[in-house]
C-alpha cells in the first residue's frame, strides 16, 4: 500500500525526468547576446607609423623647408670661415679690428692728386 | 574547436573556451544550461514568459562572467542556479503574483510513446505538484525544487543558497510536509494506483 510520501516520491520522480524546452525564439537570444558579449581574438590596431627624427626635428623649426634654408645658412657660413674669399678679408678685418689706416686704400687711383711738388 | 570534441568537456572548460572566443562553445553550454534553468525558473515562478526572461538574463550574466571565470571556484551550473533563485527571488518581491501554471504552460513530456490518457493524467499530476509548490514559501519551494527536482546535493544546494547545509536539510524537510499536506486534498488527482505501482 502506498503513502502519500512515496506518491510525493513519485510525483518528484515524474517532474524530475520532464524536461523543459527552450523555444527557439529564447535559444536565438541567448546566443545573440553571446555573440555580442564574447571577447573577440586580439587584433593589432593599425596605428600610424610614428614620425623618424627629421621629421621631428623640422617640425621643431617650423616645417623642412625653414630647415633646408636654416642648414644652407649654416653651411654658407660654414663655408666663408673656412675658405675666407680675398675680397672678404678687408671687411672680415674691420669687424674683428684689424684694419689699420695704413693698410686701408681708400682712393688708390687718385694718389697722384695729393702728391706736392 | 570542432563539434565532437566539445561533447566531454565539462562546463568549465566550455566557458574558458568561450571566454578565448571560440563560437562553437556558447552553443554547447546553451544546449547543456538552458533547459536547466529555464525547468528551473518556471518550477519557482509558475510563468513561461518569465522563465524565459530569467534564463536569458541567467545566461547573459554567464557570458559576462566568462573572462573573469575563476576557474575551480564553483562549478558553473551551481553558480547559474544560484543567479535564477535569486532572480526569481527578485521578480516575485517585486511582480504581483499570476496564476500557476495552466496545462499549456507545463513542461512537455518528453516521452512521446505515452498514451493520450496517460498524458492528460501525467499533466494533471504535474498541474497539482505545480499549485502545490506554488503555495510554498520562497525559501522552501527553492529547496525542495533544488533536493527533490533537480536532484541536487544538500552541499551543492547550501552554495546555491548560499546557506548552510542544516538550513537545507530544514527546509526541504519541512517544505516536503508542507507539500505532502497541500496535496492530501487532492489525492484522487494525484494517487499512484496499484497498477500503476506495479508497471513502475
Amino acid at each position: 500500500m502506498m503513502t502519500e510520501n512515496d506518491d510525493l516520491d513519485r510525483l518528484f520522480a515524474a517532474a524530475a525526468e520532464q524536461q523543459a524546452h527552450p523555444s527557439d525564439g529564447l535559444v536565438g537570444r541567448i546566443l545573440a547576446d553571446a555573440d555580442d558579449l564574447q571577447p573577440k581574438p586580439a587584433t593589432r590596431a593599425r596605428t600610424a607609423p610614428r614620425p623618424g627624427w627629421f621629421a621631428t626635428l623640422a617640425d621643431w623649426f617650423g616645417g623642412e623647408m625653414s630647415l633646408a634654408g636654416m642648414s644652407m645658412a649654416a653651411l654658407t657660413g660654414l663655408y666663408l670661415g673656412i675658405a675666407q674669399p680675398v675680397p672678404l678679408t678687408g671687411l672680415t678685418n674691420l669687424v674683428t679690428g684689424n684694419a689699420t689706416l695704413d693698410s686701408l686704400d681708400l682712393l688708390p687711383s687718385n694718389g697722384a692728386l695729393w702728391t706736392q711738388e | 574547436m570542432p563539434r565532437d570534441t566539445l561533447a566531454d568537456v565539462s562546463d568549465e572548460t566550455l566557458l574558458v573556451l568561450y571566454a578565448n572566443g571560440d563560437p562553437e562553445a556558447s552553443r554547447r553550454l546553451t544546449a547543456r544550461l538552458a533547459p536547466r534553468i529555464l525547468g528551473y525558473a518556471m518550477r519557482l515562478l509558475a510563468d513561461r514568459a518569465e522563465a524565459e526572461d530569467v534564463t536569458q538574463e541567467t545566461m547573459l550574466r554567464l557570458w559576462q562572467t566568462a573572462p573573469k571565470w575563476r576557474s575551480g571556484e564553483a562549478q558553473v551550473s551551481t553558480w547559474a542556479y544560484r543567479v535564477v533563485t535569486n532572480l526569481c527571488t527578485d521578480l516575485r518581491r517585486a511582480r504581483m503574483r499570476r496564476p500557476a501554471v495552466t496545462l499549456d504552460d507545463a513542461p512537455e513530456v518528453a516521452d512521446g510513446a505515452k498514451s493520450v490518457v496517460s498524458r492528460i493524467i501525467e499533466t494533471d499530476r504535474m498541474t497539482a505538484l505545480q499549485d502545490a509548490l506554488s503555495q510554498l514559501p520562497d525559501r522552501q519551494r527553492q529547496a525542495v525544487v533544488l533536493r527533490h527536482i533537480e536532484g541536487m546535493t544538500n552541499p551543492q544546494i547550501a552554495q546555491i543558497m548560499e546557506i548552510g547545509v542544516e538550513a537545507v536539510e530544514s527546509l526541504t524537510a519541512r517544505g516536503k510536509r508542507s507539500l505532502a499536506a497541500l496535496l492530501a486534498g487532492r489525492k484522487q488527482e494525484i494517487g499512484y494506483d496499484e497498477s500503476e505501482e506495479e508497471e513502475a
